[in-house]
Parts: C-alpha cells; sequence; structure tokens
C-alpha cells in the first residue's frame, strides 16, 4: 500500500492521515535485528506482527515498544509502504529499559469528505 | 506524617529509585539524543517536526525522565534525604528494637518496611507467600539499578565488565516462618530485622538461597524473524499493562492546554542561532524542565507515573526472560541453600544447575546435582554428609501445523540419603508416638538411609488456537517412604486452562 501518513504541519501532532485509511508499521535497523513487541493506536492494541491499524478521526497516540537486540544501534520505526518504507522515528537503544514511544496521529478528513 | 510514609503515599519514592540520577547536565541522558542527526544542521534549518519528535514527551524514555524530575523536585520540597532514609533501614536491621516488642521505637524500622515497599513496588524485592512461610527474593540487577551503581549489564549487551555479570545473574531470597508452632526453635538472627522484613510479629528465620547464573556464548547469528517471533509469543499481558500505563501518562500530559505551547517554545528556542555546543544542551533541560512544568498540574499525574514505572519493570523483566533462551543456548548456576528446618540441625546445600536450549526453542535439557550437609551434628556419630541428589529433565515441544499439538517430557530424579535423618527434639517436646515428656534436648536418628529414585514421562497434548491442555504422566519410584507417592509405578492426567489469555486484548 502507498503511504498514508505524512507530516503534521502543526505540533499538535506528528503524524497526519486521512480517516479511514490504513498503515503498518514496522521496526528495522541497519546495525542489529530490530522488531516490534506491541503496539497501541486508540482503541486497538495488538502485541504480535502484523502492526496495522486505521486511521480514526482527531489526535491519537499511536504507542509502540521497540526492541534491538544490540546496545546502541540505531533503530527506525517505518510505515510499510510499495515502493519504499518512510521512517516515522529514529532513536539509539542506549537504554534497552525504556523502549517505548509515541507518536501523535491526527486524521483528517479527505477533500470531499 | 513522616517522611518516609509521605514517600510511599505519594509514589514518589517509586518515582525516583526507578529513574537514574544525572551525572551532570542533560548530556548524559539517554533523553534526548542531542547526537541524533536532527540536531546536525544549523539551527534556523533543523526541521520543526523532528526536533518535537527528538525532543517532545513521544520520545523514548521521556516519561521517565519527567518522573524523575518531578520527584526529585518533590524531595527537594519537603527536604527529604533518601540516603539518610537508607541509612536509618540499615541501622534498624542491624540494632533496632522489634517494632512489636513493648516499648520499642518503630521509626527507624518503620523506615526499613518503607524502603523495601518502594524497592517491591519497582520490582527489586518480590515477595511470595506459601503457607505460613513468607518469601522475600531480592532481584539484585535491580536494586542496584534502583541505587545507580554501576554501569549496566543488560540482556542484549555484547560486552560487559566482571562485577556487571555477576550483578546480572545474582539473586538472594530469605524464608521467614511466622507460625511458632512450625517454624524453627532458634535462628539466631534479630527478631527485629526479622520482623521488619516481614511485617509480622515473631517471624523466625527458615532459610536463605543465593544463586550466581551465568550465560554461555550469546548467540550472534539471529534472524529477524526469529527475534520477531521470540517477542511475538511472549504473553501479552505484560505488554498491554505497559501500553495502556504508558498511553495513560503521555495523554495525560499531551492533552494539556499548557503542552502546546511549552513544545513550541522548546522548538523555537532549539532553532535560535545560539542552540549549539553547552548552549543546546542548557536548552535541552530547559525544555524537559517545561514539560515537567506541564506534567505537574495534571491532577493524579504522580499515581499514573507511577503505574507507567512499575508496568515498565515488569515488562523488561518478561521481556529478558522471553528473549534469554533466544540469546544464550547455555546457561549456568550455582545455587546455595541454608535450610533452617523444624527440629532438624541446619542444613546447607551447594547445587550445580546446567540448561540447554536449541535455537529454535523445541529441544530443552535441564541437569543439576547438589550435595546436603548438616551444619552440626548435635552429638551424634552420624555423617556429615547428609545427601547428594542429581536431576536430569528432556523437554520436546515440535512446532506442528497440525490442530493436534503435543510436547513430550521426560525427568530422572537421584538421591543417595548418606546419613540417617536427624532430628532435634525440643525438651518441651514429647517422644514420637508417646504422651512421654522428654527431659531435655534430644537427638534422634532415623533410619533413612539408601538411595531414592524416581522417573515421570509425560505427553501433553493441546488444540492449536485454544488454551486448553491436557497432561498425561506416568511415575516410577525406587522406594514410597520418603515421597508422597502411595505406590511405585502410577499414572495421572488432568486438563488445565490459561486464564492469564483472557487478558490478552488480541
Amino acid at each position: 500500500m502507498a503511504c498514508n501518513l505524512s507530516k503534521s504541519p502543526t505540533l499538535d501532532a506528528d503524524r497526519q492521515g486521512i480517516i479511514g485509511a490504513t498503515f503498518q508499521i514496522t521496526a528495522v535497523s541497519p546495525t542489529s535485528n530490530a522488531a516490534i513487541s506491541a503496539a497501541s493506536y486508540g482503541k486497538t492494541t495488538l502485541t504480535a506482527s502484523p502492526y496495522e491499524f486505521t486511521i480514526v478521526e482527531g489526535i491519537t497516540n499511536l504507542a509502540t515498544i521497540v526492541e534491538g537486540d544490540k546496545l546502541n544501534a540505531l533503530i527506525q520505526i517505518q510505515e510499510v509502504c510499495t515502493g519504499g518504507n518512510q521512517t516515522l522515528r529514529q532513536f539509539e537503544m542506549a537504554d534497552p529499559d525504556h523502549t517505548a514511544s509515541s507518536l501523535w496521529i491526527k486524521g483528517i478528513k479527505a477533500a470531499g469528505q | 506524617m513522616k517522611k518516609s510514609e509521605l514517600l510511599l503515599q505519594s509514589g514518589i519514592g517509586l518515582l525516583l529509585m526507578t529513574c537514574t540520577f544525572p551525572q551532570s547536565g542533560v548530556a548524559q541522558a539517554t533523553y534526548p539524543e542531542l547526537t541524533n542527526a536532527v540536531f546536525q544542521p544549523a539551527p534556523s534549518d533543523r526541521d520543526q517536526n523532528e526536533l518535537g519528535e527528538v525532543i517532545g514527551i513521544g520520545a523514548p524514555g521521556a516519561l521517565d525522565e519527567i518522573a524523575r524530575r518531578l520527584a526529585k523536585r518533590a524531595l527537594n520540597a519537603q527536604n527529604i534525604n533518601f540516603a539518610q532514609i537508607g541509612e536509618s533501614a540499615s541501622q534498624s536491621i542491624q540494632n533496632g528494637a522489634s517494632p512489636t516488642s513493648a516499648g520499642a521505637t518503630s521509626l527507624v524500622s518503620k523506615a526499613v518496611t518503607s524502603v523495601l515497599g518502594i524497592a517491591e513496588e519497582a520490582g527489586a524485592i518480590n515477595t511470595s507467600t506459601s503457607g505460613s512461610t513468607t518469601t522475600l527474593t531480592a532481584n539484585i540487577p535491580q536494586l542496584f539499578n534502583l541505587m545507580g551503581m554501576g554501569k549496566r549489564c543488560y540482556l542484549i549487551s555484547d560486552s560487559c565488565s566482571f562485577g556487571g555479570v555477576l550483578v546480572r545473574g545474582a539473586s538472594a531470597s530469605v524464608s521467614l516462618n511466622s507460625s511458632s508452632s512450625t517454624a524453627p526453635a532458634t535462628s539466631g538472627l534479630s527478631s527485629s530485622a526479622l520482623a521488619a522484613l516481614s511485617g509480622t510479629a515473631n517471624p523466625v528465620f527458615s532459610g536463605f538461597t543465593l544463586q550466581e547464573s551465568f550465560h554461555g556464548r550469546k548467540n550472534g547469528n539471529l534472524t529477524g524473524t526469529e527475534f520477531q517471533g521470540a517477542l511475538d509469543k511472549m504473553n501479552a499481558a505484560p505488554k498491554t499493562a505497559y501500553l495502556a500505563a504508558f498511553v495513560a501518562a503521555g495523554d495525560a500530559i499531551h492533552t494539556q492546554a499548557a503542552y502546546p505551547k511549552a513544545l513550541d517554545d522548546c522548538v523555537a528556542s532549539l532553532r535560535n542561532p545560539d542552540a549549539t555546543g553547552a548552549r543546546l544542551a542548557d536548552l535541552a533541560d530547559h525544555c524537559i524542565d517545561s514539560f515537567a512544568d506541564v506534567a505537574e498540574a495534571v491532577p493524579g499525574i504522580t499515581a499514573t507515573l507511577a503505574k507507567y514505572i512499575s508496568s515498565e519493570e515488569v515488562y523488561d523483566v518478561a521481556r529478558d526472560a522471553a528473549l534469554s533462551a533466544l540469546f544464550y543456548r547455555n546457561n549456568y548456576s550455582i545455587e546455595y541453600d541454608y535450610s533452617n528446618v523444624l527440629n532438624q540441625p541446619t542444613q546447607s546445600t551447594y547445587k550445580l544447575i546446567y540448561g540447554y536450549q536449541s535455537k529454535s526453542g523445541v529441544f530443552q535439557a535441564t541437569a543439576n546435582g547438589s550435595a546436603t550437609l548438616y551444619n552440626s551434628l548435635e552429638g551424634s556419630s552420624v555423617s556429615r554428609l547428609r545427601s547428594a541428589q542429581g536431576a536430569a529433565q528432556l523437554d520436546f515441544k515440535p512446532s506442528l501445523k497440525t490442530t493436534l499439538q503435543y510436547a513430550l517430557s521426560a525427568g530422572y530424579y537421584f538421591q543417595d540419603m548418606l546419613a540417617d535423618g536427624l532430628l532435634t527434639l525440643p525438651s518441651t517436646a514429647f517422644a514420637p508416638g508417646t504422651t512421654v515428656p522428654l527431659p531435655g534436648n534430644a537427638s534422634v536418628l532415623l533410619n533413612t538411609t539408601g538411595p531414592i529414585q524416581v522417573g515421570q514421562a509425560k505427553i501433553t497434548l493441546s488444540l492449536k488456537g485454544t488454551n486448553v491442555s491436557i497432561p498425561i504422566a506416568f511415575t516410577g519410584a525406587s522406594r514410597t517412604d520418603l515421597i508422597t507417592a502411595n505406590t511405585r509405578f502410577g499414572g495421572n492426567f488432568g486438563i488445565s486452562y490459561d486464564f492469564s489469555s483472557l487478558l490478552s486484548s488480541k
């Protein structure tokens, strides 16, 4: 599928997308194995892959727990897109005991909705 | 209200202890990551969205840092010196009077309870009770983490110092018996210390265990599929609890009207021309303080953050358990048990344990050997070496695509009772099987020498996609006088249901 999340023009959210569109996320690292352990968005909580969600109205927390198998590895949370994934967040796995992070996603209406 | 009680009631102690103190400035912190590429462009060229993501409260470790700052503010406001409380706790264990005894001062021993309570909530000490026995198990790595001592040796660390490895593999537990009718007569330990530890009147020390575990070489050839698979198979309950608490805390702050302005101001400051070098670190530090200001105004934020920190600890322990077998196929442990059993001399058991798990997790093997010694012979001529034991178990659980799943298990246990059982009957006891009171402490030898062998084979059947399993086991024993079985050979089966699956939201 095509990328359905784009940067939010305002700081009240990190990303935005059309209400009703779906998006799938994954974790990658150029130097280690990386994987999503669990993720939640709105009323949906997933504890095993694949991590796919439907964009809902309003500003909603996309929370992820991401793990890597090497200390200080660069970890990227990406949206899975046809033709190339896009990175939503990246960080160093400097402290494996604090691996949860949030992105607030704004659901917006499509033109004509 | 005493300060230590206030700490517990507000949850501030938990927040404080579970977050590592900064050593200097903000550069040491894992949050925010100032070395991130986001900060490398010239200040005016920095992307405001990326700055917001890296410095905002959604970044990894951000809520932990905010929790730490709130806790520190609260302690500073009340002029609480945590180190002093810890010192009082230590003194009360050594010298303090029992809080349950007449005329005793309970001030310092309550500090002990408070400190233990904080450590317990943070997962550094676990308490379990079976019958009248309470067991306190210390998570040594977590205790060191709470105290901010040394560099952590994480499960995923490729290289650790020797001290780090020792700390990572260490565990200790103490058992206390609160029932005077079944407790050993004497322990030689301070009753005040035991009462402070257990929170009950007149507990008796019944034993302790020290264990040190070592991993074999780390498996460096993991595939992404194996790594993801191990996390997918992990119990869902700690994940969902962690996420729920994380979202609750994050949303509580993010929805505050003051947060967007604080983030706006922060991002603007990080795009100012002077936002470089040490000044950048100061500005980032100020940003976090401003987020902490916003958080401080949220009603009930202390409890919300405490719940988050606590659930994070639980998740981390469960994750390490799930990944440990994947990273390390060979595991070794050495263990020392000191037992203070009713009417018996104290005994010491030395144990060696080995565990192996195949890369796929299909095959597991465990073996252990141990020797038990009497610490005193009570004047008898019995051998000091009480017994020697050995045990091995093999488990095979193939990964099948069929609806009917099975797992095979076989175990064997051998114990050679080298010395007769030695009972010490106190002067208040009766001679065995009579109502004749004994005039004084007496030692009795039981004719219990000889080998014991027990073997068991088990198959566990289950249906894929259900939480029901049916274990069927066959057991054989060479003698029955010292085990609970009534016959030398027997079989049993049962039906079990995994109720924890009901907690999974998927």
